[in-house]
């Protein structure tokens, strides 16, 4: 409580340091200016590697950080993409690319399965899905339209 | 052949024509030759900082077009008979001049002095132009501010482009007590960022302004003053020697010892 009465009399003392602040703004200005990109061309590198990214990973859109970093004259491009899970293989055999985000698990391919096989847990099984009668335990490789 | 410098910034009023003023007379003061040239046509300065003013007969662009011999140009500091000042045309624009043209002045003037200083004007355009035009090394001057910064990285990036491969860095006006309480950048935070070697750190000095007034660089005053020895040591280094960096830090104020006090782990 010290410290706030401090900060409060002498706001300087409290570092909202605009010394920082004003690094931060001059990095990011100058790694712009010193790599000739145009906006333009920064905003579609971003989206055609967001794209061939998303082809093998959820990304986690709010948290992604896509900018160029300047340090000893030398520019990069910084990407930090959030990974939120890894896309199964499985995911490439199902037909029809889309899934619909309203409803995921309707696009789920439709999973058979042997009851008679399993016995006991007949009752449970027959709460959760009371499938047709022919047996089978083949994938099918269709994405149901919702 | 001496070392043709060009002092320049890409922002204006940061303090590249009092350090060509300071550094010429300094340089000048260690017996070299120098010579300063104002390449600030239509807005030349040079000449009052150096309180020759009054002595300007001819200009750069008189020499150009055959009014006058070089030598004709050139006005002989009244203290340092081995300090010259070639002037700019104040009447004219800065399309007055080119490349070229700046390059036949100065093969010509290296050939005479140790020292060809040419003062640029602000911006990147032509005048900017004719100031590197025929310049090996470079300063770059530029104030602990964002956009005195920003400017200055873009020169740095025209001069590499223009194959002046030797710069050095000069920090003008720093405000010790400023950067104490992280409203400032500091030499270090400024040095990083542009990443060329540091040559030179000048405090902010009134002493600057009075010496304007009297057209009497700092390093003439009996007196010695903070911006008057910081500008001694940028041309010592400029010799090659070295020269340990003036302290400007403030030792811990007040406040911020009751700070630390308070803020100390138990
Ligand atoms: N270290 C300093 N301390 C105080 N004032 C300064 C300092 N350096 C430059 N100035 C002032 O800043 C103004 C611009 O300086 P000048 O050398 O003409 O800049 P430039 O040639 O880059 O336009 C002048 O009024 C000058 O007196
Ligand atoms: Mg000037």
């Amino acid at each position: 409580m010290f410290i706030e009465l401090l900060e409060k009399l002498f706001p300087n003392l409290n570092d909202r340091n605009s010394r920082q602040e004003v690094k931060n703004r001059l990095q990011l200005v100058l790694a712009h200016d010193r790599s000739d990109l145009t906006p333009q061309m920064i905003e579609s590198m971003r989206r055609e590697i967001l794209e061939v990214v998303s082809k093998y990973v959820d990304l986690d859109a709010d948290a992604m950080d896509f900018a160029l970093e300047n340090s000893s004259r030398v520019t990069s491009l910084v990407a930090n993409l959030p990974i939120i899970r890894v896309k199964k293989p499985e995911f490439y055999t199902v037909k029809g690319e889309g899934i619909s985000e309203e409803s995921p698990m309707d696009d789920l391919p439709e999973i058979q399965i042997d009851e008679a096989a399993i016995g006991d847990l007949q009752l449970e099984l027959e709460a959760v899905k009371p499938t047709n009668s022919e047996v089978s335990s083949e994938v099918k490789s269709e994405t149901v339209e919702s | 052949m001496g070392r043709v410098i060009v002092i320049t910034s890409g922002k204006g009023g940061v303090g590249k024509t009092t350090t060509t003023a300071n550094i010429g007379m300094a340089l000048a003061q260690r017996n070299r030759k120098v010579v300063v040239i104002d390449a600030d046509f239509g807005l030349r300065n040079l000449d009052l900082l150096l309180g020759l003013e009054n002595r300007v007969v001819y200009t750069a662009v008189d020499v150009l077009s055959g009014q006058c011999r070089l030598e004709q140009a050139l006005v002989k500091d009244k203290r340092r008979g081995n300090l010259v000042l070639l002037p700019a045309a104040q009447n004219r624009t800065k399309d007055s001049i080119n490349p070229a043209q700046m390059r036949q002045l100065v093969s010509a003037l290296g050939k005479v002095f140790d020292y060809v200083l040419i003062d640029s004007p602000a911006g990147i355009e032509m005048g900017f132009q004719n100031a590197i035009a025929a310049a090996t090394e470079a300063i770059v001057v530029t104030t602990p501010e964002i956009s005195a910064v920003r400017d200055a990285d873009r020169v740095i990036g025209l001069l590499e482009a223009n194959n002046i491969k030797k710069s050095g860095l000069i920090i003008n006006r720093i405000r010790p007590k400023m950067v104490a309480v992280n409203d400032m950048m500091s030499v270090e935070d400024v040095t990083e960022i542009l990443a060329i070697p540091l040559i030179g750190v000048v405090p902010d000095d009134e002493k600057v302004i009075v010496s304007t007034n009297k057209g009497e660089p700092l390093v003439l005053s009996g007196t010695p003053t903070q911006a008057g020895s910081a500008f001694e040591n940028i041309a010592r280094r400029i010799e090659g020697e070295k020269v340990e960096f003036l302290d400007l830090t403030v030792k811990d104020g007040f406040l911020s010892k009751i700070k630390s006090f308070f803020t100390k782990p138990v």
